[in-house]
Order: structure tokens, then C-alpha cells, then sequence
């Protein structure tokens, strides 16, 4: 081969790798705007005909990027190119993305928006995704943690009313379950992940635990009793299975559907994959997180998910106008129906809403005395402690609440200093 | 110049661009979270400060990191004793003439083309404790059922299980090319000379697939020491911190506290203790010709 033939192949090499390594996906036309939106489900891509009807040069890229890691790969993106302009966010993050800059405040946009429009919205999930006095996401839905319980066992057994608090979830559990047939009383989530701790957030909240400046106050009356209960319900009372250390959402929800549990702590949208599982509403019923005492205030904390702009956004307009198509009645409904819950009093109007979930009244109750979780930048790594205190209390029997208390408190505490 | 002086100036013309894209998308990471690793750097001071061996310092002193090197080691050589025993062992075999032995080789790097993340969700679900089948099955026998994600001693060997699930069928493949590639004149002479078939194996077999061997162990201690989404999406690391390997705690060091400076100095170590375990593995099977 000759001296030139030689250089032209390796520079026709060159040229193919260097292109390889620098080639980008197909760019809009230039009168045409692409939004990209990462949802952390395929639930949150809800039908675009009429989107794409009336806005036709606004062109919706959706990415679903699992909860597990939403929250990872926008950290990692945001600034870059790679970056979503619109996201769906745990309500957990929006402190955490905030606090960095990467969301853009949206006070003026929704001043814009029609007030009886912004009425239809429940208030307080308005004050949800606030930080520091400014709001940086758009309420979209909510799920609220809730006592699931086989109310067809609790009749066939006698017992007339539902579990309101521990004392009674003790009883009812204790009379209906078998462990020999591997029938327990009660399932929560116990693995090491963030549902661990939002589920036992408002146990610690329904117990009187108290949060100063967002901040669990673990090391208290409360927090020691919300550690101890785990351990005691685990291993003195013998209602949960001594695996449930390792009870991921899939074991606590599982349990409940597979009719292994009598009663389940967990998310109000699990309630259609109950339903899905063969056992009807009505069979199974939702109650509030019990109390202590039976005249304890009735309270939750629930987790929501409302979509934010990311600041690095060139499009925050034509964004924040996806975002209210999605947030719209009619998208509420359409995702609502048979996930998590919806945030519009209108929605709650549609008798077709009841129809698909019987116990949409209840959640709305619900909604009226939740408060948020804690809204702090530092919440993933106060997460993670609050998981090894509750992997400690389920996994050993001999756990000292107090000590471990003290500990997470210290610990938690040094995150803030 | 010389017609061999063209010839390597075209070879290397050609691997050069592999070469530095290579290199760009490799190397420079490396370096990047080898300089990062001397460095204060978290998600929320991104622009960094020099701290000199803070990070190190921190990381050693650390009792939790401290406990995930001993679960790293135990994990790593369960593994390899594990998958180096079991591959030897299929290879042999599917190195016989049996029935259907191209179905067989095929079926048996099904294990290796799952992804990681999916061997950790499919033993989790076999394993789970009151739903899993395997806990089903000793219930039907009336075998008492074992706590194997939920109690620490067992979770290791549930973790340990399914890593070496993953990675038996790459050992099979490497050690059975091995085997086919030995001179069957070997063995008959080996054997017209009064041998047994175990002094066959040990003598003429296994010294002959020493270079396979070491491929292999190399490999899979490898895999197994930056083995972290099987173990992440087994246990997360759990119960308590029971199966918290090196590579979790440095994972959740950089992506869920965004500690990306001390989590850079956890990559290092870890890619130190890789570079000298190979370099040490390298010494033993040579040390043995």
C-alpha cells in the first residue's frame, strides 16, 4: 500500500473516532423547542395528543430515571447539557437541589396562574416544596403512608373498630396472625433505603416527635419510643417477621397482597396493586398511622412529588407550561386513577375518581394533617443515619433504644454543625 | 527507513486513536479521582480544597471502612475459591463427549449475560424470606427455613452465592478453551506411563492451563473487589451494615452523602489493592513454573 493510501485510511480512522466520541443526538429544528423530562416512573408520562395539539413546536423528550437514582444522576447533570429541564422530584430533594442552585424558583410564575386555579390545589401542598421561604416545585401528587389492614379477618375475628393505636395494632395482630404459617401480624419496610426512613417518619411524628428548625429530634420521649417500638413489635411481641431488617418495599407490600400480613404500614398507592392482587376495598381498609394514645392527634407525613424547572433550563416558559399541562385536572386524573394520589380538589369531585379508588375520601383527610418531611439539604445523609438506627433496633433483640437514640442524635446533630 | 521501521509506524498509526480514546475515557478519570482524592470535594463545595492524605487519614481511621476491607477479602476470595472450583469443574466436564455438550456450553454462560443489577433482583426474590421459593421449597420439605437477606452470617453467604452464580460460567470459558487447546498426546503418553487420572489432572492438566488459571483468577478477583450493584440491589449492604463491601461503602460515600473527595480516596485504595493483588497473583503462578 502506498505512503498516501496509508495516511488517508489512518486519518479517515481518526476522523471516524474522533466523530464517534464527539457525536450528539439529533438537535431540534430551529423553530422547534425540545424540553427533556425525567419522571422517576412511567406513570408520570401521561397522554401528549392534546399537548402536542396545541403546542406542536414544543417537542416533550421523557426519560424515566428510576427513584432510586433520580436524585444521583441530576446532581451529577445538573449544570451540563445533560441536564432535564423539567424533573419529577421526592419531595426530600427539592431542599437538597435547591440549596445548590440547580432549581429555579417559581413564585412568579405561579402568580400568574388564575387563583381560583391555584385554590384548586390543596394548600398545603403548596407549602411542601418551599425552601427557605421560596417555592421551587409545582404539586403534583402525594402518597401518604397508611395502616393497611384485612378488615374481612377483623370482622370474621370480632374486633368492631380499626386499629387506631398501637395497643390496638398489638391486640388485633397477635389474635389473627400465625407465624408457623408465616402469617404476621404487621409488615413494614426495614431495608437500608430512604422508604425505610419515610416510612418510620411519621410513626416517630404520630408519637409526638417533635422536629426543631426541620431537624427529627431523635434523642427525646419520642424518638426513643418510635426506635423501641420496631424492636418490641420484632422481637417481644413477635408481630413482625425478624426478617423484616431486610424488607425492601417489595417484601412489606408483598406480604400484605399475598395475604402474609394482617396489617401493613405502607404507601396509599400500593391500595390498586391490593386490589389488582384479589382482594377488594372493603376486605382491606386504610386507617391513619395509630397513636399512641386513642386521644393523640390523627397526623402523617406524607411523601409527595411535584415537578421543578432546573435552573440551567433555556426554556423555563415553555417548561413551566408542560408542567402545568401535566398538573392540569384532567393529567391528575389520568395519573392519579390508579397511582399515587392526586393534589386537585377538583379531581377529588370526579365521581369516576371514587369509582377507581374507594378510599380517595380517606386520603384527602389525610392530606389535611400532613406535614412535610424535613426539608433539609443534609437529608440524605440524615437519612442514612436514621436507617442504621433502625437496622440496629429490628435486628437485635437486645438493642438499647436510648443508647442508639443518644447516638443518631449526636450523629445527626454533627450534620448541622 | 526500514520496511519493518513502516510497517510498526502503520501498526501504531492504526491502534493510535483507540489508543487516546482509550486513554481519554479511562485515564482520565483515573487521574482525575487519583488528584481528587487529595482533595476536600462535596457536592456542595464543588470547586474543592487541597487537604493533602485528610481523605486517607479519615478513611483509615474509619472503623466502618475498616470492617468493609475484612467483608471485601472474605466476599472476594468466597468467590473466586468458589467460581475457580466450580468452572474447573464444568469445564472438565463439558470438555468430555457427552450428549448435547454445545447446548450445554451454551446454557451454562447464561448466568455471565445477565446484568448485574438483575442477579441481585433475581436472588433477591428467591431468597426473600417468607415469599421466596427457595424458603418455599424448605417449607414443603419441612426443612426449617433460613433467614438468608435478614441474619449478617447468612446475607454474606447470599451475597457471596450469587456473585459466584455470576461469574462460574467466565471461569468455564476461559478454563475449558484451556483445556481444549492441551495436545491429547499429553494424556496418553502421561497415561501409557501408569498414571491415574487424578495425577493426570494434577500433573499434565492443571500446569498446562496455568496461564487460563491466571486470567481467570485475575478477572474475578476483579469483578468481585468493584462488585457493587448485585450486592446494592441484594441486601444494600445490610442487615446493619452485614454485607457493606468496599466498593458499597464507596458508592454510598459519593452518591448518596456526595462526598466525592474522601469517596475518590476509597476508588484509590480500591484500585491499589486490585493492582497489587494481580501483581501478586502473577508472582505466585509464575513462582510455581
Amino acid at each position: 500500500m502506498c505512503n498516501a493510501k496509508r495516511s488517508v485510511l489512518v486519518l479517515a480512522l481518526v476522523a471516524f473516532v474522533v466523530g464517534l466520541a464527539f457525536a450528539g443526538g439529533a438537535e431540534a429544528p430551529p423553530d422547534e423547542v425540545e424540553l427533556t423530562v425525567w419522571g422517576v416512573r412511567d406513570e408520570y408520562l401521561l397522554d401528549l395528543d392534546e399537548w402536542y395539539e396545541e403546542n406542536p413546536d414544543i417537542r416533550i423528550e421523557y426519560e424515566v430515571v428510576p427513584w432510586e437514582r433520580h436524585l444521583e444522576q441530576l446532581l451529577l447533570t445538573a449544570g451540563t447539557a445533560r441536564a432535564p429541564d423539567i424533573a419529577s422530584l421526592d419531595l426530600p430533594w427539592v431542599a437538597i437541589l435547591a440549596d445548590l442552585g440547580h432549581l429555579l424558583a417559581l413564585d412568579d410564575y405561579v402568580a400568574q396562574i388564575p387563583q381560583d386555579d391555584r385554590d384548586d390545589i390543596t394548600p398545603a401542598m403548596w407549602d411542601f416544596p418551599r425552601y427557605e421561604g421560596d417555592l421551587y416545585a409545582f404539586p403534583f401528587t402525594t402518597f401518604g403512608r397508611a395502616l393497611f389492614y384485612r378488615a374481612d379477618w377483623f370482622e370474621e375475628a370480632g374486633l368492631s373498630h380499626p386499629p387506631e393505636t398501637w395497643e390496638d395494632v398489638v391486640i388485633a395482630a397477635q389474635e389473627l396472625q400465625d407465624p408457623a404459617n408465616d402469617i404476621w401480624g404487621l409488615s413494614v419496610r426495614g431495608r437500608t433505603d430512604d422508604g425505610t426512613t419515610q416510612g418510620w417518619l411519621p410513626i416517630f411524628y404520630a408519637m409526638g416527635g417533635e422536629f426543631v428548625d426541620e431537624i427529627p429530634q431523635i434523642d427525646s420521649e419520642a424518638g426513643v419510643q418510635a426506635l423501641e417500638l420496631y424492636r418490641a413489635l420484632t422481637w417481644d411481641y413477635e408481630i413482625m417477621s425478624p426478617d423484616t431488617v431486610s424488607f425492601g418495599s417489595g417484601e412489606a407490600r408483598g406480604l400484605f397482597i399475598a395475604g402474609q400480613a394482617v396489617m401493613s404500614i405502607i404507601g396509599s398507592h400500593i391500595a390498586p396493586a391490593v386490589v389488582e392482587g384479589g382482594t377488594e376495598y372493603g376486605d382491606f381498609k386504610l386507617a391513619h398511622i395509630p397513636r399512641l394514645d386513642r386521644d393523640d392527634p390523627v397526623v402523617n407525613m406524607p411523601t409527595t412529588f411535584q415537578w421543578a424547572i432546573l435552573s440551567n433550563s433555556e426554556h423555563p416558559d415553555e417548561a413551566m407550561k408542560f408542567i402545568q399541562y401535566l398538573s392540569r385536572t384532567e393529567g391528575q386524573f389520568e395519573y392519579s386513577k390508579g397511582y399515587m394520589e392526586a393534589v386537585r380538589a377538583s379531581v377529588y369531585d370526579m365521581p369516576e375518581y371514587h369509582e377507581a379508588k374507594p378510599w380517595a375520601s380517606f386520603m384527602l383527610e389525610d392530606q389535611a394533617v400532613s406535614s412535610p418531611l424535613p426539608r433539609v439539604p443534609q437529608y440524605a445523609q440524615m437519612s442514612d443515619i436514621i436507617q442504621d438506627a433502625l437496622q440496629e433496633m429490628l435486628g437485635n433483640p437486645d438493642a438499647n433504644a436510648s443508647e442508639v437514640a443518644a447516638e443518631t442524635q449526636r450523629r445527626i446533630d454533627e450534620l448541622f454543625d | 527507513m526500514t520496511a519493518r521501521g513502516k510497517e510498526l509506524r502503520f501498526a501504531y498509526g492504526l491502534i493510535s486513536p483507540t489508543f487516546v480514546v482509550i486513554m481519554l475515557l479511562l485515564g482520565f478519570p483515573l487521574v482525575y479521582a487519583f488528584v481528587q482524592s487529595f482533595q476536600h470535594v462535596t457536592v456542595y463545595d464543588p470547586a474543592g480544597e487541597f487537604i493533602g492524605l485528610g481523605n486517607y487519614r479519615e478513611a483509615f481511621s474509619d472503623p466502618h471502612f475498616i470492617d468493609s476491607i475484612t467483608r471485601s477479602f472474605v466476599f472476594v476470595a468466597s468467590s473466586l475459591v468458589g467460581a475457580v472450583i466450580i468452572g474447573l469443574t464444568i469445564a472438565v466436564l463439558l470438555n468430555r463427549t457427552i450428549p448435547a455438550r454445545r447446548a450445554l456450553r451454551a446454557l451454562v454462560l447464561l448466568p455471565f449475560i445477565v446484568s448485574e443489577v438483575s442477579v441481585g433482583v433475581i436472588w433477591q426474590w428467591m431468597l426473600a424470606p417468607q415469599l421466596g421459593i427457595i424458603n418455599w421449597i424448605l417449607r414443603y420439605l419441612s426443612i426449617p427455613t433460613v433467614r438468608w437477606l435478614s441474619e449478617p452470617n447468612w446475607a454474606m453467604f447470599s451475597i457471596i452465592f450469587a456473585n459466584t452464580w455470576r461469574l462460574t460460567p467466565f471461569a468455564v470459558l476461559i478454563l475449558l478453551s484451556g483445556l481444549q487447546s492441551i495436545d491429547r498426546n499429553y494424556y496418553e503418553a502421561a497415561y501409557i506411563d501408569g498414571g491415574s487420572h487424578w495425577q493426570v489432572f494434577r500433573l499434565v492438566t492443571l500446569p498446562l492451563i496455568k496461564p487460563m488459571m491466571l486470567v481467570t483468577v485475575v478477572y474475578l478477583s476483579f469483578a468481585s473487589f468493584n462488585q457493587f450493584a448485585t450486592i446494592f440491589s441484594l441486601t444494600g449492604g445490610g442487615p446493619g451494615r452485614g454485607t457493606e463491601v468496599m466498593a458499597l461503602n464507596m458508592y454510598r460515600t459519593a452518591f448518596q452523602h456526595f462526598n466525592w473527595g474522601y469517596g475518590s480516596s476509597l476508588a484509590v485504595i480500591l484500585f491499589l489493592i486490585n493492582v497489587l493483588l494481580s501483581v501478586t497473583y502473577s508472582k505466585v503462578f509464575e513462582r510455581k513454573d
